[in-house]
């Protein structure tokens, strides 16, 4: 396909520059239906990816009128074509939502590029509100059009692979009729759905529901879900700062003061480890500057001011993070970087590089997982560390012997940008836990095997240090017997049944809140 | 004019997207895998490389940690090129190290623009 479009493209090209202009046309169709089969190609790859469930979702916090307003610019052009008019309506302030933006825009694009394909001297609109539900509020985007439209009979079969509404449609307006079975899924695949209602030679609306999630936990500012701001409400009050124009939302934007985040942690989780960061730098006075920068934030800092007691210590300690820095004496940071990839205990631990260097370094070399310059800005370091803490946290262990339950608690969790693993009784989620070591853990039980009891009991007698959030998902009554046998170790006891999904999510969230840093 | 090395194992690839850039100006050095490109490195160290991901042995990925491991090359910028633009692929050219990344086929003018980027 390369080939096909590339050396056609450079024919035309020197064809032009030639004066053979005869052969432009030829070339220039070889190169559209080179494009149109990669295309083709393309969406079937897509689509066969989404089968497989090979794709992931990759929500970030973006403000939804933003999206639009940027989809607007890209759609133009292709809206004119037909001399249509295009319009945006945001109906209802939507605010910052936690989506997987990238996907979420290539719906959208799907569905407008459709709209003007069959649409002449007509209107295209994108209509954006929010709907009240719950658990979540529902994002509506519907694209209404006033095109062709189709027949009932069509519509049946317009979001399946390789359909449009009938076969000359790929005659007359191209695609590779695969757009929609694609964005329909993506739509699932985000917890909502993708509708269709039309009327012959009136036009068509699609519809695009997708439940809002609210962003989680992120380092330094962060997004505040209405659930959890009552809880702090009082600190908010008391921070002089006042809020400039909160979003009217459900959420409000806050920097998180410095003193909630420290004592109110500690008394709650009292006697538990803090986060260890290893500090390896040859400057001593550095080594000490970021002690008392990271203190502070409650981290354990090691240090070490030579390559081979920052490897010791990296392996005596586990560090949750370690900060390298690259110019050292002997061994320089580099190296050290490369011992640490290499030794598969401790390749996964994230490394920062700090360096001299003032020169932002282009890409992040050889897995490194985040990079200062030099001096150290405080601030940067402790959000980089933060940051790093924060995707720790998000890895949660479902160990479920209920298929359906089990899948449904991941693609809950998963929607909410969670790393989830799951198992299906206590020795699997055993191992899962020895490989993957997650803070939090979903938990059933009764299971075979090894019960969830049991499986508490074993990671507790051998890993006394770890801190787990655990929350318990039981359909059992439980007696004061098991109360006590649970007790210290589970963070929360959900009762399965109606609403208990909701109450899952709320409570990882809420115990990723609060574990200690 | 910068010199621009091309790592890319397809010959027509190579051959397009070479021709392409010598007429631009650029002097273009060529390397089908890991072992050419090491070969040429010792030779000459090129303004920018181009690296294709789907490299037999080592793959692309691997090469740019390599390089950016090695205090002699870490400084040379790397466009990786991949073929079906994927989600996920520019996190993981990024996260290899590479400073910038575009899909295959390339868009000729727009390929320039990031090698001009980096290079300028």
């Amino acid at each position: 396909m390369n080939a096909i479009i590339g050396y056609s493209e450079m024919l035309q090209e020197e064809a032009e520059d030639d004066g053979l202009d005869e052969y432009i046309e030829d070339l220039k169709r070889i190169h559209t239906s080179g494009r149109y089969l990669l295309k083709l190609i393309n969406d079937v790859l897509d689509l066969s990816k989404i089968e497989a469930e090979k794709v992931e979702l990759d929500p970030e916090v973006i403000g939804i009128e933003g999206l639009m307003e940027d989809i607007k610019a890209t759609v133009r052009p292709l809206v004119a074509d037909k001399d249509n008019k295009f319009e945006l309506k945001i109906e209802s302030k939507i605010g910052e939502i936690y989506v997987d933006a990238t996907k979420l825009r290539q719906i959208i694009l799907n569905l407008l590029s459709n709209a003007a394909k069959f649409t002449e001297a007509g209107t295209v609109e994108a209509i954006v509100s929010r709907e009240r539900s719950t658990p979540f509020d529902i994002l509506a985007i519907d694209v209404r059009d006033s095109g062709i439209g189709m027949t009932d009979a069509q519509i049946e079969k317009v979001f399946d692979p390789f359909s449009q509404a009938d076969a000359s449609t790929t005659r007359n307006y191209g695609g590779t009729g695969l757009g929609l079975s694609i964005s329909r899924r993506f739509c699932e695949l985000m917890g909502g759905s993708l509708t269709c209602t039309s009327e012959k030679g009136v036009g068509s609306t699609f519809s695009i529901r997708i439940p809002i999630h609210p962003p989680p936990q992120t380092s330094g500012v962060f997004k505040v879900p209405k659930h959890l701001k009552e809880k702090y409400e009082k600190d908010f009050e008391d921070d002089d700062e006042p809020v400039d124009e909160p979003p009217p939302t459900e959420t409000a934007v806050l920097e998180v003061p410095e003193h909630l985040r420290e004592p109110e942690q500690d008394q709650k989780r009292e006697g538990s480890t803090p986060r260890t960061v290893l500090v390896i730098d040859d400057d001593e006075p550095i080594l000490d500057l970021v002690k008392r920068m990271l203190e502070p934030e409650g981290y354990r800092v090691l240090t070490a001011n030579n390559a081979e007691d920052g490897l010791r210590l990296a392996r005596e300690a586990k560090p949750m993070v370690i900060t390298l820095d690259v110019v050292m004496p002997e061994v320089d940071g580099w190296s050290v970087l490369k011992a640490l990839k290499a030794d598969p205990e401790l390749a996964d631990i994230p490394v920062i590089m700090q360096t001299i260097v003032d020169e932002p370094l282009k890409g992040f070399a050889m897995g490194v997982a985040d990079y200062l310059s030099k001096p150290i800005d405080r601030q940067r370091l402790v959000a980089a560390v933060a940051r790093l803490r924060a995707k720790a946290d998000r890895a949660v262990l479902v160990v479920e012997d209920d298929d359906n339950n089990r899948d449904l608690i991941a693609q809950w969790l998963k929607g909410d940008g969670w790393e989830v693993y799951t198992a299906a009784d206590g020795l699997e989620g055993l191992d899962l836990y020895e490989r993957c070591r997650p803070i939090n853990l979903v938990l059933d039980l009764a299971m075979p095997n090894m019960d969830g009891f049991e499986l508490l009991d074993t990671l507790r007698k051998k890993y006394p240090d770890d801190d787990l959030q655990v929350i318990v998902v039981t359909a059992k009554d439980l007696t004061a017997a098991d109360r006590d046998r649970l007790a210290g170790s589970v963070m929360r006891i959900v009762q399965k049944g109606e609403g208990s999904m909701n109450e899952v999510l709320e409570q990882v969230r809420r115990t990723a809140m609060t574990s200690p840093v | 004019m910068p010199v621009i090395m091309l790592v890319e194992d397809n010959e027509m690839n190579r051959d397009m997207l070479s021709r392409r850039l010598r007429k631009k100006g650029y002097e273009v050095l060529l390397a089908e895998d890991a072992d050419e490109a090491s070969e040429r490195l010792n030779d000459h160290l090129p303004d920018l490389i181009l690296m294709d991901i789907n490299l037999p042995g080592k793959d692309g990925y691997e090469i740019t940690r390599g390089l950016k491991a090695d205090p002699r090359t870490a400084r040379i910028p790397v466009i990786a090129l991949t073929a079906h633009a994927m989600v996920g692929d520019r996190e993981k050219a990024m996260a290899a190290g590479c400073d910038d990344y575009d899909s295959k086929p390339v868009d000729i003018k727009r390929l320039l623009g990031k090698i001009e980027a980096l290079t300028g």
